[in-house]
């Protein structure tokens, strides 16, 4: 299987050039909206037709990269490795040896699955890309090759159509449009406001707004502040209901030889081996919506998973979990997992106040303004309330935030609004270290940071212990690895 | 496979050598004053464009000089604070004047070392040497201040961990 030079699926031109297409469509759309919306009446439409005609040459031209790409593209696995020879000027042979390989996944898109075809992205510990991206085989090669490359060759995929166990995990329809409710994103609307803004050269868009803003009494702009702000917040679910309902339809979980299989996606189906060995880390996730549903989110992060945003959530493990069913999916991911049963830790209690002046500081200096402009001196008293609600803010954050162990794991948490516990087990921390600003000496504080081969943006770090308890930390970490040396896990 | 062999350590915590204030001396004042003369130059088109009276740059020289000096005086602490010690298993960086860290990196981990200098340390023999471990964030730890011949020995005791692992 594999062993001689294979070409990808003609599809792979169609997809390449597509994907250049949304991207150059993308990066003009807000221009195009701003300029038709503005100068209709000025020659803007002309504008917007030069842009498209622009846009249609452009695409000719781009046409030829995936062709060139489609023909000087060959991948075969030789001596253990997989080979992608690419490059039609520049050429290119990478090798990536199959013992390196952290994940591989298969993505379909509409246009794949119109043609046919499926991708296949190839994960390694290296780099924030994917190592390998083929970017169409026919489907059946697709999971052929994704169960070769992550077993090794004699290994044939499992047949298409043969009788299914049921999942280990599966989510109802009903799940998966609260998982669009629970998380909003308007922060993606707000983005796409902004940028329209952006192109608004003229500003005959932005100019009216300001200018009505400004002649508002300021009970009638908080009014519209409020009405706009829930306006977005509606948009901002819709579109978030949208896209969890396309991207998560028909999630499932299934046991796979090696690790676990999520399959989901209505539009763009996504077909992703968790290889269960591999995991450095796995993170628990409750923003406060989910949180009063009784829901939370999990991640399992393996080398390499870091910030991959081309294999977007191939490290979400479960979009929407019941806090029960915590324990059941963990187990999965790491045999030693305990997350209900642990007996927290807390840190200092002398991290209430640093923590309420944090936030102090913060909110002082986005409010500051905007009250100081309509209430003038009056605004100070506003710092009372602002000072009580800062403290509450810091013991709610010191009852949560807390550390524990077992002979195996690591967990931490933290968190007021999303609450967040990262576990790493022993034997799978790479370093570990001990901080103390200057702050933190005077009144004898130090923070604990965990760190595995994942775990670049998500460390366990445990804040504000004092000196003592954080030394005994680090003794208790160094012992715990110790005793895992045996295991080979650690050095991945 | 509990490995029982006792491997080389230093023997508690060693200091830096006392040359690298003078390195970090040094790259401190070029690195400062290439950004004193850039930061002035753009004070001094600043002046230029919104038509100032006076377009000769004051502020810009004086802040670099001023955290130029306060970086200099900070360089004997800094070299104080920096220890680095190889246990039995593991190894030991502890740094920082304002804020301090102590770093443990357990020697298994270790996935690779380099060795590097800049001319300005190569002027006073010495070598930095950086310790990698898996995950591709860069060097987890640099001992700034070796000696070649400590550098090499370090090297050495940390590689001899890993040969024994694999």
């Amino acid at each position: 299987m594999f062993d001689r030079p294979h070409r990808l699926h003609p599809a792979a031109i169609v997809i390449n050039f597509g994907a250049f297409f949304v991207q150059a469509v993308k990066g003009m759309a807000p221009a195009m909206v701003a300029i038709f919306a503005t100068s209709g009446h000025r020659g803007g439409n002309y504008l917007a037709l030069l842009i498209g005609g622009f846009l249609l040459l452009v695409s000719a031209f781009a046409l030829i990269g995936p062709v060139l790409h489609y023909f000087s593209t060959r991948f075969y696995i030789e001596a253990d490795a997989l080979v992608i020879n690419s490059g039609f000027v520049w050429r290119k042979r990478r090798t990536i040896p199959l013992a390196r390989i952290q994940n591989v996944n298969v993505q379909r898109t509409v246009w794949h699955r119109i043609l046919g075809a499926a991708s296949v992205k190839v994960e390694t510990a290296a780099g924030k890309k994917s190592e390998g991206d083929l970017a169409a085989l026919s489907l059946e090669d697709a999971n052929k090759l994704q169960t070769v490359l992550l077993h090794g060759r004699g290994v044939e995929a499992p047949l298409a159509g043969e009788l299914k166990p049921p999942p280990i995990y599966a989510l109802s329809t009903k799940q998966v449009f609260l998982a669009g409710m629970l998380e909003n994103r308007v922060a993606y609307i707000i983005a796409g406001i902004l940028s329209v803004f952006q192109f608004d050269r003229s500003e005959s868009l932005f100019r009216p707004v300001v200018h009505y803003l400004a002649n508002l009494s300021p009970v009638a702009a908080v009014l519209m502040g409020a009405l706009a702000f829930f306006g977005l917040i509606v948009v901002g679910w819709l579109v978030s209901i949208v896209m969890s309902a396309t991207r998560f339809w028909g999630f499932r979980i299934d046991k796979h030889d090696r690790g676990l299989l999520l399959t989901h996606g209505l539009i763009t189906q996504f077909r992703t081996i968790v290889p269960v060995g591999r995991i450095q880390s796995v993170r628990i996730v409750e923003p406060i919506l989910f949180r009063l549903f009784g829901y939370c989110e999990m991640y399992a992060d393996t080398a390499g998973t870091f910030d991959k945003k081309d294999v977007a959530g191939a490290n979400k493990v479960c979009p929407i979990l019941p806090e029960g069913g915590v324990s059941q999916i963990g187990k999965l991911l790491i045999p030693e997992f305990e997350f209900e049963s642990l007996w927290w830790k807390q840190v200092s209690p002398k991290t209430v106040g640093r923590h309420a002046l944090r936030y102090f500081v913060i909110l002082e200096i986005l409010f500051s303004w905007p009250l100081a402009h309509w209430l003038h001196w009056y605004a100070a008293w506003a710092l009372i309330p602002l000072a009580v609600y800062c403290w509450i803010l810091g013991v709610v954050s010191y009852r949560y935030v807390g550390y524990s162990f077992t002979n195996d794991i690591l967990v931490s948490r933290s968190g007021v609004f999303r609450k967040l516990a990262v576990l790493i087990p022993f034997d799978r921390i790479q370093h570990y270290s001990i901080h103390s600003t200057w702050f933190q000496r005077r009144i004898g504080l130090a923070t604990v940071v965990v760190r595995s081969a994942a775990s670049g943006g998500h460390p366990i770090v445990i804040g504000d212990l004092d000196e003592a308890s954080a030394e005994t930390l680090r003794l208790t970490i160094g012992e715990s690895i110790r005793l895992h040396l045996g295991s080979r896990r650690g050095g991945l | 496979m509990q490995v029982s062999i006792t491997h080389r350590t230093t023997d508690g915590p060693r200091k830096i050598h006392p040359a690298i204030r003078k390195v970090w001396l040094f790259s401190n004042t070029i690195t400062f004053a290439i950004i004193a003369i850039i930061t002035s130059v753009m004070e001094f088109g600043f002046l230029k464009a919104i038509d100032a009276r006076w377009s000769f740059p004051i502020f810009m020289p004086i802040l670099w000089i001023g955290i130029g000096i306060g970086s200099a005086s900070l360089v004997k602490l800094q070299w104080e604070r920096w220890r680095y010690e190889v246990t039995d298993r593991e190894v030991i960086l502890s740094w920082g004047v304002w804020n301090q860290t102590r770093r443990f990196v357990p020697r298994d981990r270790i996935q690779h070392v380099d060795i590097t200098s800049g001319p300005i340390a190569r002027k006073f023999g010495l070598s930095h040497v950086h310790l990698y471990v898996a995950g591709g964030h860069g060097a987890v730890g640099a001992i700034p201040g070796l000696t070649h011949d400590e550098a090499e020995e370090l090297r050495g005791m940390l590689v001899e961990t890993q040969a024994e692992h694999v």
